[in-house]
């Protein structure tokens, strides 16, 4: 076949021929200084015969904020719901590999996997409030997870770390989750999900629903959070993952091309794959 | 070339044409929606007005009466005219009625009410009915019953011809019609206003049947001592009944009387009404937790698998099983087997398992619209997944539950082919107590009454096709106003 | 272990994490537990059915002991009270086909023509309007439908073309069993029409076809398959209404199968059966089985050949 020019090439064809690029290509990694809560250990995920996570080894450091980016489909929000064992759900996911929590495989028999997502929390990319009361949203996972003294200063205590508080502190029991604004359900979801005290907090995307103010606040309370819990997000968007990260994962087509500190990653990028998608050639 | 190309009006023609062809066809449409739901309006409508007529049959029950049909036949023997003579009579007056007041006895045959000649029952009730409103008497005529009329008759063997008798007035009753006209003990009646008189009940057939066609003075021909004399009888008696007529009176009487199998005047509905009550709740509190149960395991617990699509055919196909075919079920299984017999619990249980599978089918509706989102954020804090469906799957899909839940209710209240395979009784006049009872149903008892030949029984089983719409009604618009009202606040 | 957490007086306050992740004691029991009553939950339809089975299998096992298979199903003469006894079902079957056949006549014309109207014309709103009537009615008792056919029916049939109809018959029965299955039918295909895609008209219409054709060219031919199930589902609901024809129809088998004389289908003879007054040890009570046996398994072939239809049928379209 007569080589073409580049530009008339066929989307397909250029995904196999960056498919062959990453065949047996290592991943740039620079190990974080801070000890790892969460690691995972050649992970792989398969919905059902298709491989959405290739081997997938990483080390998530404490108490820092570590964005996960990739183009669409690049198995960001999967490797992310692995992380709480969120895929358990979906009909048809199978896993190998380790994800390690603090040394502990939490793929392993006999881990709960409830256990594991109140210890690893996780809010989502749409808000999604449970139609109930501001206060019963907060309070639902205590009381599962067998907080029953306390729970309205809990709830406050929640509400405020999550930086909402002093919005709905006036109707807590009135008004339904669902009745307040975009930006201040998915602060909501935020508060639930601390009001457990994970040590770590998952973050699918959580600001693509919202406006750029409400995406502020969301990002201003990431940087609040990561004194005391250890934070992952995916995202889509590179600005926002070089405004809030410490560090960043670069996935591309299930793999991990490059991980390091975010500053790094994106201004001296050792890939060249990472090095197209952040100047946009591709994605 | 051998195709002419079209001109441009042919093509306009052709256009039109076509245009026609399916206006023609939107028409035809609309008139197939329209006749098929005309038909069901008018037959529902028409067996509302029939329902009316129970206004009417209340009245004259309260009015202290009841009727019954009888017929005079005359054979071609006896000369005069051959046929048949309906009548009505006075079957029961209800002790402290103004009927007994106004001195109607049982065995009085009626002769008119207001103006209406009476023939039938259903005169009577016509009668009643075409008063004015507001006018709530009505005027009766009656002949008194034989006794009342003529007295003690006896028939007498006519010599030397088997099967003939003479009717012979063995007393006269003091105050009667025959006393008033001079006849004596002894008088042998032979003819009644042209018809012949031939035993002792006929004669006064014949007296009721001459004063419906020829008016209240009835010549009576008798023999005396040998001699043929005419006497004038004046059967005719007169009075004025209240008839209060009341739609809301006539269907609280319906709905609180017992079941009355001769007289559809007194014909109630409360067994059958608290009949379905009990049943429809056994049925409930059996094909609820069952229904919710299953569709829970389906919806939340089930992996594809062999077994659920087992489960999912079995559940599709099953709700649309016969009834009959349940009815077999609860008879032999529930009624025999496990000796229920022909009590509440063997219905209620019976008609669990026909509703069942539409419970299960409508509970996964129900849960199926959940969002993920619910379920997800409930797992994200850490709640196991009985946790997240008690918490919140549940709650979140409850109404859209009950929804379903009663209108399958309502297909059972309306079901009557498997209790009447199982056997639940047509005639239950007592209410019941027990689970252990025997009952009947109102779909059952409308399947009684409108078998039953007797007049008035049609109309008594309009009204209970009115009740049952109108509870199922009741429970069809509960439903769509849940489902309704939930959808907004949620959505 | 503790957990590494820099603030030690919120940890202090929370009740003691757990060291492992594994399940507190008795949760994965509890919740197994209640997994296991859900399951048997749905498995209740499995035992329902088993059952169901069971005691038709049983039943009627006794009765093909003395009767044989041929003569249930090859003799017209249903006499199992007068002797000779006989248990023949074929005029039985051929009446409740030809109610079936008079109830399909009317339903079907009516029903899809009613569900070309609702899904193609009617604007949104009086579909919205309609399509709740049409429930409303598919949910009135048969019973009552029965009444309609012997009060209103017949006799207006008497009263005007048919002088010399019966007072049971089953042209009435079969007559009003349709207008009884027409909600049915009615509703089923409006579904089937309405999921049609668009994409499907709009190539017609791209053509120059006007609404007609299309409807009658594209939207039909297509929905033909998932109309066929209502007509499947439609017949099956036919030959099980009971009602109906207990009410109508009478309680003689016509042979041969006459709709302005008496006729007995098989779920009336059912009726008699259970309703007559025999013994509980009587012979005839094991009929009721191979009857119902017949009537179940036919109901339930039509059923699930319609379940396969409508479910090939979305799969295609959804």
């Amino acid at each position: 076949m007569a080589p073409t020019p580049l530009d008339t090439r066929t989307e397909t064809e250029a995904l196999a021929q960056r498919r062959e690029e990453l065949q047996g290509l290592e991943p740039a990694v620079v190990a974080p200084s801070e000890p790892p809560v969460l690691q995972t250990r050649d992970l792989s995920i398969w919905y059902g015969s298709q491989r959405a996570l290739d081997r997938v080894t990483l080390d998530l450091p404490a108490r820092r904020v570590t964005a996960i980016i990739g183009p669409s489909g690049c198995g960001k929000s999967t490797f992310l719901r692995a992380l709480n064992r969120m895929n358990d759900l979906i009909p048809g996911v199978r896993t190998e590999g380790e994800v390690l929590f603090h040394g502990q495989n939490i793929y392993a028999k006999g881990v709960d996997p409830v256990e594991v997502r109140r210890r690893i929390g996780m809010v989502f990319q749409k808000p999604n409030p449970f139609p109930k009361s501001i206060y019963e949203n907060v309070a639902f996972g205590l009381r599962i997870n067998g907080y029953r003294d306390r729970l309205d200063e809990r709830v406050e205590e929640a509400l405020r770390r999550a930086a909402l508080w002093d919005e709905v502190k006036d109707f807590l029991h009135k008004k339904s989750g669902l009745d307040l604004s975009g930006g201040q359900q998915q602060r909501l979801c935020i508060a639930r999900a601390l009001a457990v005290q994970p040590e770590v907090l998952l973050m699918d995307e959580p600001a693509s629903a919202l406006d750029p103010i409400a995406t502020a606040r969301i990002e201003d309370l990431i940087h609040e959070l990561k004194e005391e819990v250890t934070i992952v997000i995916v995202t889509h968007n590179m600005q926002q993952a070089a405004r809030v990260s410490d560090y960043t994962a670069f996935l591309y087509l299930g793999r991990l091309v490059e991980f390091g500190p975010t500053a790094q990653l994106f201004e001296n990028p050792i890939r060249k794959q990472t090095e197209d998608y952040i100047t946009g050639k591709f994605g | 070339m051998g195709a002419k190309t079209k001109t441009k009006a042919a093509v306009r023609r052709g256009l039109r044409r076509r245009r026609a062809l399916g206006a023609l066809f939107a028409g035809v449409a609309l008139g197939a929606l329209l006749l098929g739901l005309l038909v069901l309006l008018v037959l529902i409508a028409t067996t509302a007005l029939q329902s009316t007529q129970l206004v009417a049959m209340r009245a004259t029950a309260d009015a202290g009466l009841s009727l019954s049909l009888r017929t005079l036949q005359l054979g071609p023997r006896g000369g005069g005219t051959a046929g048949f003579f309906p009548y009505v009579t006075v079957a029961r007056v209800a002790p402290g009625s103004p009927a007994e007041a106004l001195g109607l006895r049982r065995g009085d045959a009626l002769l008119r009410v207001g103006e209406v000649p009476v023939e039938r029952v259903s005169d009577v009730w016509r009668a009643i009915a075409a008063l004015p409103s507001g006018v709530e008497r009505a005027s009766i005529a009656w002949v008194p019953g034989r006794r009342g009329l003529l007295g003690s008759l006896r028939a007498v063997p006519v010599p030397d011809r088997p099967g003939e008798f003479r009717v012979v007035l063995s007393k006269v009753a003091p105050g009667s019609a025959a006393e008033r006209a001079g006849l004596q003990p002894g008088d042998v009646l032979v003819e009644a206003g042209g018809l012949p008189i031939t035993g002792t009940q006929q004669a006064w057939q014949a007296l009721v049947v001459a004063a419906r066609t020829q008016g209240g003075k009835v010549p009576l021909t008798i023999e005396r001592e040998g001699e043929r004399l005419t006497a004038v009888l004046d059967v005719e008696r007169r009075g004025e009944l209240p008839f209060q007529r009341s739609l809301l009176r006539a269907y609280g009487a319906f709905l609180t009387s017992l079941n009355e199998p001769r007289y559809p005047e007194h014909a109630g509905l409360a067994s059958a009404f608290l009949g379905s009550l009990y049943v429809i709740l056994v049925t409930a509190l059996v094909a609820f937790p069952l229904g919710i149960g299953a569709a829970v395991y389906l919806e939340e617990y089930a992996r594809r698998g062999v077994l659920t699509e087992i489960l999912q055919i079995l559940i599709a196909n099953l709700a649309g099983v016969p009834s009959v075919i349940y009815g077999i079920i609860g008879l032999e299984i529930l009624a025999r087997s496990l000796g229920l017999g022909r009590s509440i619990l063997a219905g209620g249980i019976t008609l669990a398992l026909l509703v069942l599978p539409i419970m299960i089918i409508a509970a996964r509706e129900a849960l199926r619209t959940v969002p993920p989102s619910v379920r997800e954020a409930a797992y994200g804090v850490g709640a196991t997944r009985w946790q997240v469906i008690r918490h919140h799957v549940l709650p979140y899909a409850l109404p859209g539950i009950f929804t379903g839940m009663i209108l399958a209710l309502s297909r059972a209240l309306g079901e009557a082919a498997p209790l009447l395979l199982l056997g639940a009784f047509l005639y239950v006049s007592y209410v019941p107590q027990s689970l252990w009872d025997s009952f009947t149903v109102i779909p059952l008892q409308i399947f009684d009454w409108a078998t039953k030949p007797q007049e008035g029984f049609a109309e008594v089983a309009a009204a209970s096709i009115v009740v049952l719409l109108v509870l199922l009604l009741l429970l069809n618009g509960t439903a769509i106003w849940l489902r309704n009202r939930y959808q907004k606040r949620w959505s | 272990m503790t957990r590494p957490r820099s603030e030690g007086s919120r940890t202090a306050t929370s009740p003691p994490p757990s060291a492992s992740l594994r399940a507190p004691r008795g949760r994965g029991l509890k919740e197994q537990l209640i997994r296991g009553l859900f399951l048997l939950c749905g498995l209740s339809a499995v035992a329902i059915t088993l059952l169901t089975a069971w005691t038709f299998v049983q039943g009627s096992l006794l009765f093909f002991r003395e009767v044989s298979p041929a003569e249930f199903l090859g003799s017209i003469r249903w006499a199992p009270l007068t002797v000779p006894q006989s248990y023949g079902v074929l005029a039985l079957i051929a009446d409740t086909l030809v109610i079936t056949g008079i109830a399909l006549l009317v339903a079907l014309p009516l029903g899809i023509l009613s569900a070309v109207f609702l899904s193609e014309y009617a604007s949104e709103r009086a579909r919205r309007l309609l399509k709740p009537v049409l429930e409303v009615l598919a949910g009135v008792p048969t019973v009552v439908y029965g009444f309609f056919a012997l009060r209103f029916v017949t006799p207006l049939l008497q009263g005007t073309v048919l002088p010399d109809l019966g007072f049971w018959n089953g042209l009435s029965a079969g007559i009003v069993m349709g207008f009884m299955i027409l909600p049915l039918v009615a509703s089923l295909s409006e579904d089937v029409l309405y999921a049609v895609p668009r994409s499907l008209r709009e190539g017609a219409y791209a053509l120059g076809a006007t609404k007609f054709e299309v409807i009658w060219k594209v939207v039909l031919p297509a929905g033909f398959s998932g109309i066929g199930a209502a007509f499947i589902l439609a017949m099956s609901r036919a030959i099980g209404e009971t009602m109906i024809v207990a009410l109508a129809a009478g309680r003689t088998p016509a042979w041969p199968p006459d709709p302005t004389e008496p006729m007995m289908t098989l779920t009336t003879t059912i009726v008699n059966i259970a309703t007559g007054d025999h013994e509980a040890t009587a012979f005839i009570w094991s009929a009721l089985f191979a009857i119902g046996l017949l009537l179940f398994v036919t109901t339930l072939v039509l059923n699930i050949a319609s379940y396969f239809i409508v479910k090939r049928y979305r799969e295609r379209y959804e």
